[in-house]
């Protein structure tokens, strides 16, 4: 373009490429291309598979009970059709689809050491915030303290389903960075489906650990710090004391701290040397 | 060929569009289902709370309809076994539920929730905030029978018409700091009842042996509620009943009578 510009004998003084080439950048990564459609519909099957099975659940008349009661019943709920939708995916997968199922353990250890750490930066970055400003604080609910394995077993199952299979599918389908965003999406829902109080601004670490799982490999890490996730914030979670004076704006400026903080988290963990090369890259069409 | 394939990835893409929306409209639904059932939980836990709404069964007749706080409407017709005069909010103050200060659930309310109409609701709240007498009025439009008022201490401020009143107020249009104070200087935070507090039903009715209501009879009490028959027949509120009809004919022949004029006003 330059040499263009230097023969050119009327040279606009501002060409604007910069602008261009970044909208060019944004509409690349973000417009969705089909680049495989068998996998992008296998992706679709399994969260269709998923999101049914789930919303059939929600007709399930369940026995009125106190607190403790509705908690488990909706953690249960949850993962009895978490694991149902795998066992479907399972039998679709050796029968209705020609793409096999690759389950990556080989870098189980670095995915594991990779997810941990963004999983660490984010909440030291995101609770520190808190505690220094005094803008949000952790409480706990006293009758999902002892729910806290049963909502690890929930992450557990989400995040098999999520990182180890339609991540994966989407990613082959639709490319790296819209595979991730609809993957994240589809994952983060199911912390909604389970009533974890203010889930939004747990997005942005989702969002973070499915690039890690992408970017070492291996859906292992993903998994455990999903997992983790769940069972913390199903008990505990961060209340800001603007809440009891406006409505609404402590939880945004929450999330939005989130955000920076998952921001942060990225920055970091792409510059640790936990993996290789992107999964995208040999993924590439 | 090209464009066969072109379209099925367009399809592709749309499928994608929708399965997404639905799943996001699953997911706030089950989250909805979950919050939905919270509170008649936290009822259920409170064995004092049931213990209320059995009583409630035995000591209302099978007919009674019953005058709370929207609150408690539910509790009252699935554990009471009773008709509640509302049931649920209005849309209009959805913003003094304090589950929507978290914008997703605001955003499940509006979707999912079910709503009693505004009216219903202002009037409730100002027939709370008002005198017995004209309270009175208000009950009888909507055929109530008996009054329910909560007091009791569950930490969570559930089962609490004191606490409560700072909104029950403000939706009726009046100022509740003209009535009750909050004082923040001892570790717990206490209620200070200002002079005004002799004239509000609810004051009335949750301090019955402080001020003693004249249109409503105890039935029951305990740490968390108390029942009260509505006495309709008394001559005075037959006059004042008169006098709101008479009120209630068009405005040129009301202004030539001496109507009653309200003894709470809204706030300065």
């Amino acid at each position: 373009m330059r040499t263009v510009s230097e023969y050119c004998p009327h040279a606009p003084r501002n060409t604007g490429h910069g602008v261009d080439a970044r909208l060019y950048w944004v509409s690349n990564h973000f417009s969705i291309h089909v680049r495989d459609f068998q996998s992008t519909l296998d992706g679709m099957v399994a969260y269709a598979v998923l999101f049914s099975l789930l919303f059939l659940s929600s007709f399930a008349s369940l026995p009125a009970g106190g607190l403790l009661e509705v908690y488990r019943d909706s953690l249960l709920r949850t993962g009895l059709v978490t694991a149902l939708a795998l066992a479907v995916i399972i039998v679709y997968v050796r029968f209705g689809t020609k793409k096999a199922l690759r389950f990556r353990f080989a870098r189980a250890r670095e995915s594991l050491l990779a997810s941990l750490s963004a999983l660490l930066i984010w909440t030291l970055i995101w609770t520190l915030f808190g505690e220094l400003s005094g803008t949000y604080r952790f409480a706990s609910e006293p009758t999902r303290i002892g729910l806290m394995p049963l909502a690890l077993c929930v992450g557990l199952l989400n995040g098999l389903l999520v990182y180890a299979y339609c991540a994966e599918r989407f990613i082959t389908g639709l490319g790296t960075t819209v595979g991730i965003l609809i993957s994240s999406l589809f994952g983060w829902l199911l912390f909604l489906a389970v009533s974890v109080d203010f889930a939004l601004y747990l997005f942005p670490v989702v969002l973070v650990l499915m690039y890690v799982g992408v970017r070492t490999e291996s859906p292992i890490g993903p998994t455990a710090a999903t997992s983790l996730l769940m069972a913390f914030f199903y008990a505990y979670f961060a209340v800001s004391p603007w809440i009891l004076g406006s409505r609404q704006v402590g939880y945004w400026f929450m999330t939005i701290v989130s955000v920076a903080s998952a921001f942060v988290a990225l920055s970091i963990v792409a510059k640790l040397p936990f993996g290789v090369a992107s999964h995208g890259a040999k993924q590439a069409i | 060929m090209e464009q066969s394939r072109q379209s099925r990835k367009v399809l592709l893409v749309a499928l994608l569009a929708v399965i997404l929306v639905l799943s996001i409209f699953v997911s706030l639904k089950l989250d909805f289902d979950t919050r939905d059932r919270l509170f008649q939980s936290v009822i259920r836990d409170s064995r004092d709370c049931m213990e209320t709404f059995q009583k409630l069964s035995e000591v209302t007749p099978a007919d009674a309809v019953i005058f709370s706080w929207w609150d408690y409407g539910r509790a009252i017709q699935d554990y009471g076994r009773r008709k509640a005069v509302v049931a649920y909010p209005s849309r209009d103050i959805s913003q003094s539920i304090g589950a929507s200060q978290n914008p997703v659930y605001a955003v499940e309310m509006a979707l999912f929730g079910t709503y009693d109409s505004s009216e219903k609701i202002h009037d409730v709240a100002r027939a709370f905030v008002l005198p017995e007498r004209e309270s009175l009025g208000i009950m009888r439009k909507y055929a109530a029978t008996h009054v329910m008022v909560f007091q009791g201490e569950d930490g969570r401020g559930a089962f609490d018409d004191l606490q409560k009143f700072y909104w029950i107020a403000r939706i009726a249009g009046y100022n509740a700091s003209d009535y009750v104070r909050i004082n923040m200087t001892s570790p717990t935070p206490g209620y200070e009842l200002t002079s005004k507090a002799e004239q509000v039903t609810m004051m009335r009715l949750l301090f019955d042996e402080r001020f003693p209501p004249q249109h409503f009879t105890k039935l029951y009490e305990n740490s968390v509620a108390k029942i009260y028959r509505i006495e309709y027949t008394t001559s005075a509120d037959s006059t004042l009943q008169s006098l709101d009809e008479l009120c209630s004919v068009p405005a040129r022949i009301g202004s030539l009578l001496a109507c009653p004029t309200k003894r709470v006003g809204p706030a300065q």
